[in-house]
């Protein structure tokens, strides 16, 4: 199945502005979880971290692989949850 | 699914990305098995530098400069973009004794062919104009590169399957055949495979693994953090390190944090170093990279001491890494073990010996020899004072 419906111009990660294209081919060429889709394209490295793309990614891996969608666990969330700069969490920490 | 290869290759990191495909170009039948995916450990968790003037001995200075050579022509070679960007390395002293220290070192390997520049701390600010020159007596300056991680990755990772290679990721090796005392293949989670040759390139797992054939690998590892800004615009173009931190970083039984800092071509600020020493244990399974209260406070002391204005800026993600070394210092590239197995890790900078030590392998598996003296390359082993089986 493809994506043919839709704008392959359009922006699937608004904050790395990489575009549906670019994750399919990044999928047709072997990446097969969200994180190797990040790896290969940069689709969730920006400040949002996935909060956005992520499910879209996911719903696309599970269109263009035909896998279900428990196949593809969500990226791994890591620390800051929301950006932050070293001056407030040096403020926190204290 | 075909179960016999000439060469299996354990590990999807930057050696056994490299190696595999060097020797598929050559028309070797190669298996590359990963436990997770490629990239999931060191190699795709560092700032892609291509590194030469931190070299610590003449062999490894040598091999450097001409595998920096090799470099230049990858992307033709794999006629990918590896986002190769040619960038300056700093390396700065902040005592009189460091100073002292680096010069001195760092101008024996001039009569080596490393032109490296030495820069007072004026020079340094007039380059980048975001470094606080409060603390740095002086640097010495190389003009290296930096690469895309991924990119280099995938790049070798889809060339071997064009030459025929095959890749298995979330495999995980989790025995050996050993026949005649010889080493003859793996067990995995998905079947057994067979081979003539094995090679671990597994980096801090490789302690781990080898210990199944009763091979003391003497591979230690730390457990590294680093932080990722917001894109920003272009701030400064160097990689960063101060002259502590090749003393440091792996030297001491302590936590502790060395700055370490680039700007990737996308925009991001990358600040590292954070080290928390593991020697004797092995790596968890329960892939969490956690980030520590140590990294957050001694970070922050870093960069408010050599980059304050850069303190405002928010961070967008933590990562941790796994990163081997030896309490020597000097890579593991032999046959430490019975026949049929080789290792290729824990070298002390990677990504800059990935053309020449490809180059070695091929040459070494397929015509018996190197064109290379690697005298002096690796060490005795120091768990048993017995000298390795080495190149």
């Amino acid at each position: 199945m493809t994506t043919n419906e839709f704008n392959r111009n359009e922006f699937v990660c608004r904050c790395e502005e990489v575009t549906l294209e670019e994750i399919e081919k990044a999928i047709i060429a072997g990446a097969r979880s969200i994180s190797a889709v990040k790896r290969f394209t940069r689709a969730g490295m920006g400040d949002c971290q996935g909060r956005i793309c992520g499910r879209l990614v996911r719903n696309l891996l599970v269109k263009i692989t035909g896998q279900k969608y428990e196949s593809f666990p969500p990226d791994t969330a890591r620390f800051p949850i929301h950006p932050v700069s070293l001056s407030q969490l040096n403020k926190k920490n204290k | 699914m075909d179960t016999q290869f000439s060469v299996i290759v354990v590990g999807g990191g930057y050696w056994g990305t490299s190696i595999a495909y060097h020797l598929s170009d050559l028309k070797v039948k190669i298996l590359l098995v990963e436990q997770n995916e490629i990239g999931h450990g060191a190699s795709g968790r560092n700032f892609g530098n291509i590194q030469v003037q931190d070299m610590s001995n003449d062999i490894c200075l040598q091999l450097a400069l001409d595998s920096f050579f090799l470099w230049r022509s990858m992307e033709d070679r794999l006629q990918l973009d590896l986002e190769y960007r040619p960038r300056n390395s700093i390396i700065y002293a902040e005592t009189q004794q460091e100073w002292d220290i680096l010069r001195d070192m760092q101008s024996g390997k001039i009569n080596q062919g490393l032109e490296v520049e030495f820069w007072n701390s004026e020079q340094l600010c007039r380059q980048e104009p975001f470094i606080s020159p409060k603390h740095i007596l002086g640097a010495t300056v190389y003009r290296e590169a930096t690469i895309n991680p991924f990119k280099v990755l995938y790049g070798f990772a889809r060339r071997t399957m064009e030459n025929g290679g095959v890749i298995m990721e979330n495999t995980k090796v989790v025995d050996f055949i050993v026949e005649a005392g010889k080493v003859k293949g793996i067990v995995t989670s998905r079947g057994e495979f067979r081979s003539d040759l094995v090679i671990l390139t597994t980096g801090a797992w490789t302690k781990q693994l080898a210990r199944k054939l009763d091979v003391e690998i003497p591979i230690e590892y730390v457990y590294a953090e680093a932080f990722v800004t917001e894109t920003l615009p272009s701030i400064f173009n160097s990689y960063f390190a101060p002259a502590c931190f090749f003393i440091e970083a792996h030297g001491t039984p302590q936590v502790n944090t060395t700055l370490t800092a680039t700007q990737t071509p996308r925009g991001n600020i990358i600040w590292g170093e954070t080290n928390h020493p593991s020697y004797g244990k092995f790596i968890p399974d329960d892939n969490v990279f956690p980030c520590s209260q140590a990294h957050i406070h001694g970070i922050f002391k870093e960069v408010e001491k050599y980059f304050p204005r850069l303190l405002k800026e928010n961070l967008i993600r933590s990562w941790g890494v796994y990163n081997p070394f030896t309490p020597d210092h000097h890579p593991v590239f032999g046959y430490p073990g019975p026949d049929g197995l080789m290792v290729v890790a824990a070298f002390k900078s990677t990504v800059i010996f990935l053309p020449v030590i490809g180059k070695i392998v091929a040459e070494l598996l397929t015509r018996g020899k190197s064109s290379y003296d690697l005298t002096g390359l690796t060490a005795k082993d120091t768990t048993n004072s017995q000298q390795r089986r080495c190149l």
